[in-house]
Formats: structure tokens, sequence, C-alpha cells
């Protein structure tokens, strides 16, 4: 209800100096970035609540112990839509495949914040943050960043503003006019809250029943949800002095039960950020060559399949980045950063993907070499914890 | 062996538990219920400024005597245009201050026992204010404070004749236009009773349905009551009684029934306005009254379905005490039935609404999301002095936990989370507004966010249900 009191955009345009590109310190590690630095470049960051399965998302097909922790979540081998000769997206990522083959997409496994809980609240608490651990009152990283290079207009996409653009710079807010809609995924945990409750329990069940039946008779001649978002994003992007960072989120990864393999919730939540990112680049139109999007989550899933056929919390899962910014970086491989294996020895805690890059290493890359802000200042301000070794490719 | 609930005393008596009171409570929840008893007749410092009834039916009746002058003498010029429209975005902003206020108050009260129990007295004698009766529409929360809050310390007696004696509520049951029929003015005009107040002061407010009147008592108090009326100019003419200020009440001896009238098995000689005044006070220490207002307390705060044993406790107080409402209240929750954990009662939209808010301390008041709030009291058909009837608002789960109800509920819920959803962390919140609950507190921590855990916290059954 509060979605206006942060809407002070300012809209002025601006004007990225040569002065401040110059003064870009570098970060260790940069082997796979050269200088592609823009005063017209555009970030997107999509945060996935509810920890995306990563393993299922990006398949290890390659890896022989796969098939032994959860054959029952890997589509069949001919659908994957393969990226070499050990990594594939899961079938319901054509868009995205399409921009892997352009040059447009980069994907980064085993990838994790510095959090290493598992659970959902200090999970994204840490990846908005950019801190070590989960602290009530902390700041976000990308507000951070913004108070150290002021040039830059941020803008919250959704009903209220997320931690990451929290704190002292301002920062815009936009809503779409039409309340979200509750999600599938809330309305199924209420259900079951519900149904222990002899009189209340069957009044919402009929109320849903009756609800179900007049949504179906619908068409849906407006975007809504996250659609509308994705909408927003790509015409905010586009507006001249209009903001050039954007942060939207993206509810319901949570899979503990059914996930589905092939098909079924996770799936259809893989289409939904196919088809978001594909619409991103039509409503983006010439923009989106500058624009690089940031896919993150707050940490990935176990390894194995749990007894009611989803995964449980994890810990190192992946990133996406899309874009057509992404192409000024050259030829890279289909997959980054290094592969811990599935091995039952290379298991973290004996259940989850081992890490081998901090998520802050990744984006302070993107910031530095997409949006131009200061090295050194990244690290000493925005991600003061983060590893010295830098993002690793390989 | 009572175990006395912090989460009973806040939540079932109270307007719903902020999280930082828990500590509060916990160390004595009956105490903290008692010590508000004599409270409940501050008024809120927030209501200070809104202006008597007084002032706001003068200012009300003028308001309509403009609209009806300039459209009786024929057509509505543009300025007269102008100048009703301006009138009408005051009035309008009025409304939304008043109404704005009241929501204020029960979401920052200390005293939310007192609150309450302001709220079901002013239930009790609800009005409804429409455009039916225009010059009353400013005067709701006037109305509330003047008759019910000021007289919360008093007796029965005391607040039924504040009532019956109080221009909303002359005007809202017409007594205003009830003319003895032998009365100096009844046979100028040829008219006569309009039952309408003496009606609902029997059936509503004293001695019920079934308190054992009959039509004949319904006449002698409609009889008794004539003369009771509002000192406002008539048509063109001056207002009655220059000595008293416009929209006060006025005691017109012209339009007096005169007479002895039976009442009850009683006589009451007349003696002009006195006359009602001693049938009124009968009438509120009548046993069935006693009986009346003690199930309705029950049922209001305690269960649908009233144990009848604590309808008899309190009836016994109240014959007792002779309609003393501090006596009253302390015995509600004195009543082993009112801690009883297994009795248990809906919220009201309202109540819904004003916990939510309680819930979430931190959130400003602005008048934007007052508006917002009552914006949504509105979708809840529950606007305050709004009531469909001058029965009030209804008690029962059935009436408010229908099903489309419970769904815009949830959906006003996931409106508020998806705004401040990540401001609370509902997994510390949950402990301290609600009862130990095993399946919630799951639900709450494996919430897949902040926002989702929020959401499943306020929308839960748990927290539509005053436990």
């Amino acid at each position: 209800m509060t979605h206006q009191q942060n809407s002070r955009i300012n809209r002025r345009q601006f004007i990225q100096s040569a002065a401040i590109m110059a003064a870009a310190g570098t970060l260790p590690g940069l082997s796979w970035a050269n200088s592609a630095i823009s005063g017209n470049n555009k970030l997107a960051v999509i945060i996935l609540r509810g920890a995306m399965d990563g393993l299922a998302a990006v398949i290890p097909y390659g890896d022989a112990a796969l098939r032994t922790h959860r054959a029952a979540l890997i589509p069949a081998d001919e659908t994957l839509l393969k990226l070499d000769n050990f990594f594939a997206l899961h079938p319901a990522f054509p868009g995205l495949f399409q921009l892997q083959k352009a040059g447009e997409l980069g994907i980064v496994h085993a990838i994790a914040s510095a959090y290493r809980e598992r659970s959902h609240f200090d999970g994204q608490n840490v990846l908005e943050s950019g801190l070590e651990t989960a602290l009530p009152n902390a700041t976000g990283w990308l507000n951070r960043a913004l108070q150290v290079q002021n040039q830059q207009q941020a803008m919250a996409l959704g009903q209220s503003v997320p931690l990451i653009l929290r704190g002292q710079a301002s920062v815009g807010s936009w809503a779409p006019p039409v309340l979200p809609a509750l999600n599938e995924d809330t309305l199924t945990r209420l259900q079951s809250l519900y149904s222990a409750d002899s009189f209340l329990g069957p009044r919402l069940q009929e109320a849903l029943d009756a609800r179900a039946i007049v949504s179906a008779g619908m068409t849906n001649s407006r975007a809504r949800g996250f659609t509308a978002l994705i909408d927003a994003a790509g015409n905010f992007l586009k507006a001249p002095g209009g903001p050039n960072i954007v942060v939207l989120e993206n509810d319901g990864w949570d899979t503990h039960v059914n996930q589905g393999g092939a098909q079924g919730t996770l799936p259809r939540k893989f289409t939904e950020l196919d088809n978001s990112i594909t619409r991103l680049k039509t409503a983006l139109g010439t923009t989106w060559q500058n624009t690089v999007v940031v896919v993150m989550t707050e940490f990935g899933r176990t390894v194995r399949v749990n007894g009611t056929l989803g995964t449980d919390h994890g810990t190192a899962g992946v990133a996406f980045l899309a874009g057509g910014g992404l192409t000024k970086y050259g030829s890279r491989p289909a997959v980054l950063g290094p592969w811990p294996g599935l091995s039952e020895s290379s298991l973290r805690e004996g259940r989850d993907l081992q890490p081998t890059n901090d998520l802050r290493t990744l984006i302070a890359e993107i910031l530095q070499s997409h949006m131009g802000f200061n090295g050194q200042l990244l690290r000493e301000l925005v991600f003061p914890g983060m590893p010295m070794s830098g993002f690793r490719a390989s | 062996m009572t175990t006395y609930s912090p989460f009973i005393a806040a939540n079932r008596f109270g307007l719903g538990i902020q999280p930082g009171e828990y500590t509060k409570i916990e160390k004595d929840p009956k105490g903290w219920l008692s010590a508000q008893i004599p409270l409940a007749n501050r008024l809120p410092p927030r209501y200070a400024q809104l202006g008597n009834s007084a002032q706001l039916i003068e200012m009300a009746d003028a308001d309509y005597r403009q609209r009806i002058s300039f459209q009786q003498d024929g057509e509505v010029t543009e300025d007269e245009q102008l100048q009703l429209r301006a009138a009408q975005r005051l009035a309008t902003a009025l409304m939304r201050n008043h109404a704005n206020q009241r929501l204020a108050v029960a979401i920052e009260s200390d005293t939310p026992f007192a609150e309450r129990l302001v709220r079901f007295w002013s239930n009790h004698f609800s009005v409804t204010l429409t455009n039916n009766k225009p010059t009353t529409v400013y005067a709701g929360l006037a109305y509330e404070n003047e008759t019910i809050r000021a007289n919360m310390n008093r007796r029965f007696e005391d607040m039924l004749l504040s009532v019956a004696r109080h221009p909303v509520m002359l005007t809202y049951l017409d007594n205003t236009n009830s003319l003895g029929p032998t009365s100096v003015l009844g046979r100028q005009r040829n008219r006569g009773l309009n039952e309408n107040l003496a009606r609902e002061m029997l059936e509503l407010h004293t001695v019920g349905a079934d308190g054992g009147y009959t039509q004949a008592d319904v006449i002698a108090l409609a009889r008794m009551l004539t003369g009771w009326s509002v000192n406002l100019p008539t048509n063109t003419a001056a207002r009655p009684d220059l000595q008293t200020p416009a929209g006060s009440f006025y005691y017109n001896a012209r339009a007096h029934e005169p007479g002895t009238q039976q009442f009850l098995g009683k006589s009451y000689v007349d003696n002009g306005q006195q006359q009602a005044v001693t049938a009124i006070r009968d009438l509120a220490n009548h046993p069935s009254t006693a009986v009346f207002i003690a199930r309705k307390l029950v049922r209001h705060f305690i269960a649908d379905q009233p144990p009848e044993s604590a309808v008899i406790r309190l009836a016994q107080v109240f014959r007792d005490s002779r309609g003393d409402l501090a006596s009253l209240h302390k015995a509600l929750i004195d009543l082993n039935e009112a801690w009883d954990p297994r009795l248990q009662k809906l919220k009201t939209a309202e109540d819904f609404v004003v916990s939510t808010a309680r819930a979430l301390p931190g959130i400003a008041l602005t008048d934007d999301i007052l508006g917002i709030l009552n914006d949504t009291l509105g979708s809840f058909n529950q606007t305050p002095f709004m009531a469909p009837s001058p029965a009030g608002w209804p008690e029962q789960a059935e009436h408010w936990g229908g099903p489309d109800a419970l769904i815009k509920r949830v959906e006003f819920i996931n409106m508020v989370t998806s705004a401040v959803g990540s401001d609370f962390d509902a997994r510390d919140i949950v402990n301290l507004i609600l009862p130990t609950n095993p399946g919630l507190q799951s639900a709450v921590r494996r919430a897949e966010s902040k926002t989702q855990a929020l959401t499943l916290l306020l929308a839960s059954p748990q927290f539509q249900w005053r436990a």
C-alpha cells in the first residue's frame, strides 16, 4: 500500500562522463571480460524467490552421477537443449537456447551467495545485501552501488522496493495498476492451512472453486503479473532519460513437492522465465544490444530428489546472464564456472552442489565492465566481503 | 483452573495484539484488561478537534438548505453549481477525515479493550447515516463520543437516555417527525405518532423482542417521547429555541401528547419531557433488559451461541449493580467462559483490517493509507455508521466468513503484503500475535519469501478468529 512513497524518480538525463569511466578501477579475475563500457548501458536484475533448482534448469547430463541422484527429474535425453557435450538447457528454455546461439546468453553454474544455511528469508537477505550474513537492517548492494556512482538511475518494478534497492540512494518504483494476482503457490499453501479449519476450510474452497470457473471463462486481454512487469521494464529501459537499472522479482520457485521432470510446476516456471526474457528482448528493441539481464536466486536445491518428487533447500545453483550486451565479451564457454562434480564425495555436506563461484564476483564483474562502476569502490563499499580471487570462468 | 492467555486478552477482548505488546500483557492478561475499564470514557486526542454534534448538524443542515434553495429557485446557475461542488468537496473531506481518525484510533489504541467496548455499545445503539437524513450525515462519530464514550463509566440507563435524547438518534429513528395526535401541533397539522424510536428502543436497545411488551407499550412509549426533537429551523423559519445551540436537543411541548400513559404495567403521569425520562430509566432497569444486554455482551465477546451460565451471571451483575457499566465490563472478563480457548469468535471485517494494521507496527498512518484501509472496509461492506439496519452489524461467523468475504480478506492481505511484506519477518511475529500453532509456524518458516510468509500468517484461518 505504500508503493507510491518511493516514487521519487528523478528523470534527469544522466550523462556518464568519460572521467568516471577513466576512473574505473579493475577487478582481479577479469578473465572473460573486456572493456565494454558504454554510457547507454542498461541492467535488469531478476530475483527468483524460493530458490530455483539450478540442476533442473541447466542439466549436467554429462555427469555420470546425475541419474543416480535425480533420475525422476530429468527429461528424456533427446529433448534436452544441449549446449555442449556436458550441459543442456531444460527443454522449457527454447528462447534462452536461441539467445545462447547468438552469443546473448551467459550461464554460470555452481554459483552461490555467501550464505551457507538453508532459510529463504536469510538467504534472500544475503543475496540482496551482498554481505556475509543476514542482518535485519541491511542495505541492498545495488543501492550502495548507486551511492558510489550517482549518475545511475534505478527503479524497482513491483508493489514494493526490495532489499537489494534499499538504502540511502534515492530509487524509483513502479507498480502495475492492477494488484498482483494471488500466486498459485501461496494459495496452495493457504488451502493447506485452511484444511484444518472445519468452519472456514470448506468456505475458502468454495470461493476458490468459483474463481477457477470464472477465470477459466475469461480471456486474458491485459498483461498481468510478471508479464506486466517485463513490459514495464522494456518501456522504462528504452525511455530517454529513464532509469538504466531495473529490478524485478519473481516468486514461486520453492519446489519441495512434485516439481516435475519434463513437465509440471517447475517446467512451467521455466517457461514463464523463458517467455519473459524473450518478451523483454522484443520490448527493448535496439536497446537490447546494450542491455545485460542478471537472473539470480537465493540458493540452489538438493542434488537428490526428495521423498515427494521435489527438492529441498541446497547451496549452489545457476545464474543466468542475457542480453545483447553480452556479445561484446567475445567467445566463451556455454557454461561458465568450474564444475565441482556430483559424485558423493564432491557434494557439500553430502547433499548439495558445492559452490565454485561467489555471486558477488559475477555481479561486480557486470557492474564494472558493463555499467562502468569503479572496481575499487565496488570492492570496498558495495561488496566489502567479496573474495579477492574474483570470478572464475573455468 | 482458568488459564489467562495474553492472546485471548488481546485478540478476543481487544483489537488484535501488537507484536510489542505481548510481554506487557503476558504478565497479567486479566489485569491488563481490567485496568482499561475505567479509561473507557477518555476522548482520544485525535478526536479533540472534530467538532461536536450540534455544530456538525448545523453545518449539514446549512449545506442541505443551500442545495434545496438552489434547486427550488428554478435553474441551477453555473455559479451555484460551483458552490455546490465546493460544499460537496468539503463534506467528503470531512467525512473521510472522521472515518480515518476513527480507524487510526483503533489501530493505535493502547486501551484496545476499552475501544472494543465503545464499539460494542456504539453498535448496540447503531445509527445508519444516509442522505435520506441529510442533517446528521456528518455527526456519526460525534454521536458515538457524546452518547457512548462519555457514558462508559456510568449506568446503562444514563447511556440509554443519552442515546434517546441525541439529535442523531432522534433524527435517525424519526422521532423528530412524531407528533402527539392530540397535542397542539398534532391537531393543527392533523398528524400523529411515529413509533419507530419507541419500538427499536424496546426491541433492540433494552428488553428485546421477547422481553414481554405489547403494541400498547410501544404506543405508550412513543407518546411519552413526543416532543423530543432537534433544535433546527423548520423550512425557512428560525430555529425554535434561540436559547440553545442549533442542532442540539430541543423539547417541543407543543408536540407532546398530553396525558398519563400505561407502560409495562406502570403509570407515568404527564410531566412534560420528564415523563419519558422516568419511563426510560425504568425500562433500562427492567429484568428483561438485564438478560438481553448480558446475552448480547456474551455473544459479542465470547461465542455466537452464548453459554447460558455466562448470560445468567452477567444478568445478575447487571441487576445487582443497577446497570453499572464498569461492573458489567469487569464481570465479563471475570467469567470462566471468557478465557475458554474452545470458544471462538470470527473477526468482523473492521476488526480484521484493524488487527492486520496492529500486527504491522511502523506503517505510518498517513491519510493515504488510512484512506485505503477505509476503502477496504467499504469493499467488505462495513463502512462505519452504515450498518444495514438499526440492529447494527451482525454477530455470527456465518455473516462475516462467507466464501466471498474470505477471498476478499485473502486479497486484502495480498495487497498489504505486496506493499510491505519485505519490511516484516513473519517468523518473528507469529509467536507474538497468535497462540502456538505448529502447522502455522511451520508454514511461515517454510515460506519461500518474507512476503509469502507474511501472507500466510495474516491470511491464515488462525488470524481470522479472535483466539
